[in-house]
């Protein structure tokens, strides 16, 4: 045989020996629209731009995010107040425009749809009572200096962060418990997805640009990339697996930090 | 339905179209994602994604391909970055655990005809395995693939070629298999 025949025998067999490598199995498709259609809501309720946008472009991207984020966020709350027995207080903080369908698909699981607050001034109008008493309708243009306005332009990203931090820790502590029980609950694996997109999210974004935060945000990456991995519902579980998480908490500290950058008391409320 | 139509349904905000849009698409991007990354989890991530930003930024398909073709430019784009992210959180592991690792383990020849091959694919540097499973595995042309990795036709054959090369001599022991 011609070593041509014998390559093309080759790439035959290669290609139905192939076949099975990481084979797919069957697609996903409601669970993913769920999604999609969660993070298209989101997007959508981003398409209404304010006044003062036109100084800061790239946070209309990130009200977006911010939104889409606060979706998540609802399904997180709802699972940490199951979890701790309704420990951790629950987030209000006012939404951003159009969020419709987004909050639809988030308040299916959620007792509340959290909101981002809309900080940029829409052209809507307020009444004023001047000094004659009279009632003057004015335009609400955005007056604030830019320190006040990246002041309060930080806001949703803060309080979506400590959010974060606050559902972060009920999973840590709930998979840090019930590892020392010696069983996990079946669904760990996918909050701590869940989880782990929202710190991806968070690292991106305005909220990255602190070092320190950074800093945790990046190590919470790790761990919950960990915990992701653990084996779903009717997997196997190994032991090693519980042992590497432990280790990492606690070699990163991670619940300590979370616990030091959460204010005392309840999770701010957005003003 | 015919793909301008639905575009331009979509992009008028039709929910169904999209919907519609998504099913025609999805099992060839969920394929891919999964082909490539091995992980439903991150399959599906990367599937979502793709989707989100397709939607997105519909208005900058200009029609010079077909949807399809540009879904898995960006389906392509957003998994082969995954995998880097996944590969960087998987050396910081690496580095963390190593210390309570066990180590010099040596290595055997596998066996298995089937573990092997998987080992060899996994090994193959990320441009080759890409594209021999894109092609060979997912069946994917040379012209789909070279838009959806962005270079030459060319430069897809080539590396097909050598990640074959690179499988024929990992799997060299089981010659008999395909030579008789």
């Amino acid at each position: 045989m011609s070593d041509t025949q014998n390559d093309d025998k080759f790439d035959d067999f290669l290609r139905i020996a192939a076949r099975d490598y990481n084979a797919p199995p069957a697609t996903p498709r409601a669970e993913m629209w769920a999604r999609i259609d969660a993070a298209r809501g989101a997007q959508r309720g981003a398409t209404v731009v304010p006044i003062a946008s036109a100084r800061r472009p790239h946070l209309l991207r990130w009200t977006a995010i911010a939104a889409g984020m606060a979706a998540m966020l609802a399904i997180g709350v709802a699972l940490g107040r199951r979890s701790t027995g309704g420990a951790i207080a629950t987030p209000s903080v006012a939404t951003g425009a159009g969020t419709t369908r987004g909050t639809r698909t988030a308040t299916s699981s959620a007792p509340h749809a959290p909101n981002v607050p809309n900080d940029y001034s829409t052209g809507t109008r307020s009444p004023r009572t001047d000094r004659a008493g009279e009632q003057r309708v004015v335009s609400s243009v955005d007056q604030r200096t830019p320190v006040e306005i990246d002041a309060a332009a930080a806001l949703p990203y803060r309080l979506a962060t400590l959010q974060h931090l606050g559902q972060t820790e009920a999973l840590l502590t709930t998979v840090r418990s019930n590892a020392r029980a010696g069983q996990i609950d079946a669904h760990v694996a996918k909050w701590a997805r869940d989880l782990l997109g929202n710190t991806q999210l968070l690292l991106d974004s305005p909220a990255g640009d602190d070092p320190q935060l950074k800093r945790l945000l990046g190590d919470l990456e790790l761990v919950l990339a960990q915990i992701a991995r653990l084996p779903g519902p009717g997997g196997i579980r190994d032991t090693t697996d519980f042992d590497l998480i432990e280790q990492a908490i606690s070699r990163h500290d991670v619940l300590t930090r979370i616990r030091t950058t959460i204010p005392a008391g309840r999770v701010p409320v957005g003003s | 339905m015919d793909q301008h139509l639905l575009l331009a349904r979509v992009r008028s905000g039709d929910a169904a179209a999209e919907r519609e849009l998504y099913d025609t698409h999805v099992d060839r991007v969920y394929r891919l994602a999964f082909r490539l990354t091995g992980d439903d989890a991150l399959a599906q991530e990367c599937t979502q994604d793709a989707f989100v930003r397709a939607f997105g930024r519909l208005d900058e398909f200009r029609g010079d391909s077909s949807f399809g073709t540009w879904m898995h430019t960006i389906a392509a784009s957003v998994t082969l970055n995954a995998l880097k992210k996944v590969k960087r959180i998987n050396a910081r592991e690496t580095d963390i655990s190593a210390a309570d690792a066990v180590t010099g383990v040596s290595r055997r020849a596998e066996p298995d005809l089937k573990v092997r091959l998987r080992q060899a694919i996994n090994a193959l540097p990320d441009g080759y395995r890409t594209v021999f499973i894109m092609h060979d595995v997912e069946g994917y042309t040379h012209e789909e693939i070279a838009t959806a990795l962005g270079v030459q036709e060319g430069t897809s054959k080539a590396q097909l070629s050598r990640a074959r090369a690179k499988l024929r001599d990992a799997l060299a022991d089981f010659a008999g298999e395909w030579a008789s």
